[in-house]
């Protein structure tokens, strides 16, 4: 007879974070927050409806317009609810790094048995404070270095340049406001491969590095 | 003493036999004599050629651990010499692949055990965890990864400082009963240690012939929903149960092990085999080792060469030679 | 009045246009060709509009001519006409396309790949609209989206309704009463909303593949006008609705239509969540992006008839892997081959129907490629050799693996390369490319 499956193994699937940092400054008003509020609904239904992603994603959602607020903190997609945001004050971008390092830098507001987080900065990339000395120390922070960084520019107008310092890696180019299903089709991606902590990283070779 | 006795086995992480996706764990179990060295590795996700680099790394590594306990079994080594076993494991499997390595990079678990010492060395998540008489089963290196999908590896800038390598010898080594090495894909669902490996160590009341597919059918049954990573579990202990000298001869693998079958891959060998083995694993960036030794009466088995590794893909074939 | 010969200048960019022949008159103005180019003029009617109303009106229609279109689908203003009165200038609409409303209830039925090709590209417009510029349409009905019947090609036209964020548009538009959003219909809501045009939108995608409406049961349909209208407003039940059978369509040789079942499950889950869930929460109406992949794939599982006559050319295969005879003429079906996918979790994707002449776009073949159908990244193309019968060709640049039926190791598959199809042939398709089996 063969032995027993041994106890005291995991019943529960791993955890997939994912923060997203909504700009709803009165840059945005109009057109524009109309379309965050659109990307935002179309990819909670997204992750919501797909079974790879309904039981593992954790969303956060954090607000910058004006103030920073923490709108959803780690909740399961499957039951979150994102409010219609509204559009008002300046871009404090900096100040929302800075809340975003202090979450991902604690590591138990996270599940023990959780994936590296996914960061979503969704913006027309105007910020109106000091952001570039806070999206540093988040990208030299220890832990939260690792989570992967993803952009989605808002409106026609959106500062690309800016966002792309956010994300800063040739394999997450800044998507626009439509393509934003593709973050979905990400955690597809993101699951399956696992990282070095500290590698001089050559990316992946996508079908374009097969050209002759 | 007690012959050891070794089980393992690795399951694709996924359940639909895809042969053209290789499994990227790698493991065996290679003994010559009273030493046995078991080694697995994990080849990260995120890096293309992670299988080829996770089997070398267990060739190259069992191999170096395996003349190390050779060259000197009696003595427990001196720190320093931990230190240069570990840097010549890193440096050779990265001289094997040139300045490309990191495409190739991979995670490390090693135990080797012979008459008098045991020596555990580990890179990069996944768990090796010692149990001894009494049911006290101690993990090696505490999991210290911050999230499951990210981890220390041969590759890493800083993987000479992070690589740990120990000895037992002594009382504390007397005492132990059973090893276990698993990768991620296993480690990472283990929610309690100690009752999972009480429970695992239920393998060892039967007989060794089975516990290959005792192990197999805990990886293919794995309840931990959405984990599709490889998983492999190697186990070695003392067994106390009928005696499994047949076991020492089971003919070596020339092919990769396959996905599901998790056979085997043991090197059973003669000094002189071993030596012929070494003659035949050179690489041109690796200094020689330039320390002859005339213990254990193997003296010229350590000979002043030069490492060239050949990059072969199947490399499964210089396991067969050693026959 | 504006009147044909006239000649106009256009406000924005001064152009002369000399108008033709007038081709409509509506509600809210009329329309005339131009002479000489592809373009028309749709002109207000004087006294539509009061002076203030006609200001909001003339700076909105400024800004879509600025902006540009969000989709080559829409009949965008391109430039704004001031005088004689209020109107703008838009592209002409092809004499090929015919307005939805008169090919679902008055033209000839297209097949089924024609009819989905057209959700297919309704979703798709309006996934730019809502999602690139945030606007709603607010007044989608089968009479706005002209179609070429032949290609399955869209048009949306009447584009000066739009709003932003919930406000009201100039006129004051709501909606047609047939397609409105229930909380519409009976003021709960005072403005359309992109929500609202989510379910119009399901609404015209269930009418077009079933020619039926979602909330007119039989006993609707056989009552007084009056009730029609509360059925679509205060209590509406979705005909098909698991849970509550009392507004059940079941009388389809009287009143015409098609069963659920004739489309594939995934479809009929839609419907049921844009119909059930959706009607009391907005927010769970279902989006762009999940009618197009739904859309798609339904597409991809279309085997087509022998019979040219056949009314709807061709029936689905819906999870099965091979079917005998068309499900509506009982002909035998075109020779066809199935691809099943399989994801890096051995999860079954899709499956795709192969006669020979297919593609096989990057959605299909890759692992992180969301729906794709860019040219330069198509992965494959079937073709059909009179030798050896269909086969896939690489039209990648980079090479793929494929293992005969029976084999035991995949071999390279180059680029310009052909592999047969032949039960039991697998094909992987390159760097984070999915697998591909033969199953029939």
């Amino acid at each position: 007879m063969i032995a027993m499956q041994p106890t005291g193994i995991s019943r529960q699937a791993r955890k997939l974070p994912l923060i997203i940092l909504a700009d709803t400054s009165s840059s945005m008003a109009g057109a524009k927050i109309a379309t965050l509020n659109q990307a935002l609904q179309n990819e909670v239904q997204e992750l919501r409806t797909d079974p790879v992603t309904r039981d593992t994603v954790l969303l956060s959602l954090i607000t910058f317009g004006g103030i920073v607020s923490e709108v959803c903190n780690v909740e399961p997609v499957a039951t979150v609810s994102i409010p219609t945001l509204n559009a008002s004050g300046g871009t404090p971008m900096g100040q929302a790094f800075r809340v975003v390092l202090s979450h991902l830098s604690d590591r138990s507001r996270l599940p023990v048995s959780c994936a590296i987080p996914t960061l979503v900065l969704c913006s027309d990339g105007q910020p109106t404070d000091e952001w570039r000395t806070p999206l540093d120390e988040l990208k030299r922070h220890p832990l939260a270095s690792m989570a992967v960084r993803l952009a989605l520019a808002i409106g026609p107008d959106a500062d690309k340049n800016t966002l792309a310092q956010f994300v800063d890696n040739t394999e997450h180019p800044v998507l626009q406001a439509d393509e934003v299903n593709k973050i979905g089709t990400f955690f597809q991606w993101v699951t399956l491969h696992t990282k070095s902590r500290s590698v001089g990283s050559r990316s992946i070779p996508q079908p374009a590095d097969l050209l002759p | 003493m007690d012959r050891l006795s070794y089980g393992m086995a690795s399951v694709k992480g996924s359940f639909h036999s895809r042969a053209n996706l290789p499994n990227q764990d790698a493991y065996a179990v290679f003994t010559a004599g009273d030493t046995t060295v078991a080694a697995a590795a994990d080849g990260l996700g995120s890096r293309p050629l992670s299988d080829v680099g996770a089997q070398e790394a267990v060739t190259i590594a069992a191999f170096l651990v395996m003349e190390h306990l050779l060259t000197d079994s009696a003595h427990t080594s001196s720190a320093q010499t931990l230190e240069e076993l570990k840097h010549g494991i890193v440096r050779t499997w990265r001289a094997r692949f040139g300045r490309q390595y990191p495409d190739y990079d991979s995670t490390l678990l090693l135990a080797g055990v012979s008459e008098n010492k045991i020596l555990l060395a580990q890179i990069g998540d996944g768990l090796i965890v010692t149990c001894d008489g009494n049911g006290v089963c101690l993990a090696f290196v505490q999991p210290t990864k911050p999230f499951l999908n990210v981890t220390d590896s041969l590759a890493s800038r800083d993987a000479l400082r992070v690589f740990k390598i120990s000895e037992m010898a002594g009382e504390t080594m007397e005492n132990i009963v059973a090893l276990f090495l698993m990768t991620d894909g296993v480690a990472d669902d283990i929610e309690d240690l100690g009752p999972f490996c009480h429970s695992s160590m239920a393998l060892l009341n039967q007989k060794p012939c089975v516990w290959n597919q005792t192990i197999e059918s805990w990886l293919v049954a794995w309840p931990t929903p959405g984990n599709y990573d490889d998983k492999t579990m190697v186990v070695i202990s003392r067994s106390v149960s009928a005696g499994h000298s047949d076991e020492s001869v089971v003919p070596a693998e020339s092919a990769l092990p396959s996905a599901r079958q998790g056979k085997p891959r043991v090197m059973p060998m003669t000094s002189d085999q071993l030596r012929s083995k070494r003659a035949k694993m050179v690489s041109p960036q690796i200094p020689p080792i330039d320390k002859p030794t005339k213990r254990n009466g193997l003296a010229g088995f350590v000979e002043q060469l030069g490492h060239r590794v050949h990059l072969k893909k199947d490399h499964g074939d210089a396991v067969t030679e050693a026959r | 009045m504006l009147q044909q010969g006239d000649i106009v200048i256009t406000h924005l960019q001064s152009r002369k246009l000399k108008i033709g022949k007038p081709l409509h008159q509506g509600g809210q103005g009329s329309i005339f060709s131009v002479e000489s180019q592809s373009l028309v003029v749709k002109m207000y009617h004087p006294s539509l509009l009061t002076t203030s109303q006609a200001g909001q009106q003339l700076s909105r229609l400024v800004n879509m001519v600025k902006e540009g279109t969000p989709s080559p689908a829409f009949i965008w203003p391109l430039d704004v006409v001031t005088r004689p009165g209020l109107g703008y200038v838009m592209p002409r609409v092809s004499s090929s396309h015919t307005s939805l409303l008169d090919l679902n209830w008055k033209g000839d039925c297209p097949s089924w790949g024609i009819r989905l090709r057209i959700c297919y590209r309704m979703s798709q417009a309006f996934a730019a609209l809502h999602l690139r510029r945030g606007y709603a349409y607010c007044d989608l009905s089968t009479a706005n989206v002209m179609c070429d019947p032949k290609s399955g090609d869209v048009r949306i036209i009447d584009v000066d309704n739009l709003t932003v964020d919930g406000r009201a548009n100039v006129l004051g538009i709501i909606g047609t009463p047939r397609y409105m959003a229930p909380e519409l219909q009976r003021a709960s809501v005072r403005d359309p909303c992109i929500e609202t045009d989510l379910h119009s939108l399901a609404v015209i995608i269930f009418e077009t593949l079933l020619f039926h409406h979602p909330f007119l049961g039989d006993r609707i349909l056989e009552g007084p006008p009056h009730l029609e209208e509360k059925a679509l407003g205060e209590n509406p039940v979705y005909i098909y609705n698991p849970r509550d059978k009392s507004n059940r369509y079941k009388k389809y040789d009287k009143f015409g239509g098609l069963p659920p079942s004739s489309v594939p499950g995934r479809v009929q889950q839609l419907f049921t969540e844009s119909f059930v869930d959706g009607v009391a929460n907005p927010r769970l109406r279902v989006r762009e992006t999940r009618w197009q992949r739904a859309l798609a794939d339904s597409l991809d599982n279309l085997v087509p008839c022998t019979n040219k006559k056949c009314l709807f050319q061709s029936s689905f295969l819906d999870g099965r892997t091979d079917i005998s005879s068309c499900a509506y003429c009982g002909s035998p079906p075109k020779t066809f081959h199935v691809l099943k996918f399989y994801g890096q979790r051995s999860e079954v994707l899709r499956t795709k129907v192969v006669t020979g002449t297919e593609w096989l776009s990057a959605h299909h073949c890759k692992v992180d490629q969301a729906l794709n159908f860019k040219p330069d990244m198509a992965c494959a193309k079937a073709e059909v050799d009179p030798q050896y019968g269909v086969t896939l060709r690489n039209v990648a640049r980079e090479s793929f693996l494929y293992r005969a039926p029976g084999g035991t190791s995949f071999s390279a598959f180059p680029p310009g390369k052909r592999v047969v199809l032949r039960p039991g042939t697998r094909i992987q398709f390159g760097a984070l490319g999915v697998e591909a089996e033969v199953v029939k």
